[in-house]
């Protein structure tokens, strides 16, 4: 690639908890908002506006369904999304001298 | 979209370590609970298969539609409570799944073609479930053991 690594990361993804998000969904199929909460370790609200801000730039898709009579929401990337943090990664990999 | 807590890319690196080290626990879950429904889903597959040996619906019609009936509960029961539990699946796991099952199913459709060819014994009956339920349980297995 010729252009250098740190043109190549993507500013979507330089907050700390879109960053873990993504991050979280890369290594799943699909997980409920409740894991992803958990496993980050953030409020409801907060992984709500960040959800919703991957899901708008075409990263994340949200499900919506029910189980019995409570609601659920599960996330998963997309493949544009995986396509994009996998390039962000990488560059950061070689910004570290990991890549 | 924009950011409002900057990160140097090392500190990117190790946040996205410890998000995935966090999501690992609810991964190891899924797999583990997706890994049972498929070992228990398989080996009611591969018992429908074998019994249908047994109860003909040309000659045991009752008993067929007991069987089927039974069947159809003991799935809907397992799925209901797969999709009460279910809550995140590790990656890839989704395709194994599908995998194991679509191979179970062609070797319960060749099961369910065989019954025109006579009656069976114990041996060959045993023999069936054990060919039908393997490529889903084995699935299952592997994930539960991941």
């Amino acid at each position: 690639m010729s252009s250098h690594a740190r043109e190549r990361l993507n500013d979507d993804f330089s907050n700390p908890v879109r960053l873990s998000l993504m991050g979280s969904l890369q290594a799943v199929d699909e997980a409920d908002f409740k894991s992803l909460k958990e496993a980050i370790g953030i409020s409801d609200s907060v992984l709500s506006r960040h959800l919703s801000a991957l899901e708008a730039g075409g990263y994340v898709q949200i499900k919506k369904g029910y189980v019995g009579k409570r609601p659920r929401t599960w996330a998963k990337l997309t493949s544009s999304g995986q396509e994009a943090f996998a390039q962000h990664v990488q560059a950061l990999k070689e910004i570290t001298g990991l890549g | 979209m924009s950011s409002d807590n900057e990160m140097t890319p090392e500190e990117q690196l190790a946040a996205l370590g410890m998000a995935q080290q966090g999501m690992q626990r609810a991964a190891g879950y899924g797999a583990k609970l997706l890994g049972t429904y498929c070992i228990i889903l398989g080996v009611l597959m591969g018992g429908l298969a074998a019994l249908l040996q047994l109860y003909r619906p040309d000659e045991n019609f009752t008993g067929f539609i007991v069987i089927m009936v039974l069947f159809a509960i003991a799935v809907i029961a397992i799925s209901l409570a797969y999709g009460k539990l279910y809550r995140s699946l590790p990656r890839g796991h989704s395709k194994m799944y599908l995998r194991g099952f679509t191979i179970s199913m062609v070797l319960y459709a060749v099961a369910v073609a065989l019954l025109g060819s006579g009656s069976m014994g114990w041996g060959v009956i045993a023999l069936i479930w054990i060919i039908v339920a393997a490529p889903l349980s084995l699935t299952g297995i592997a994930m539960v053991r991941k």
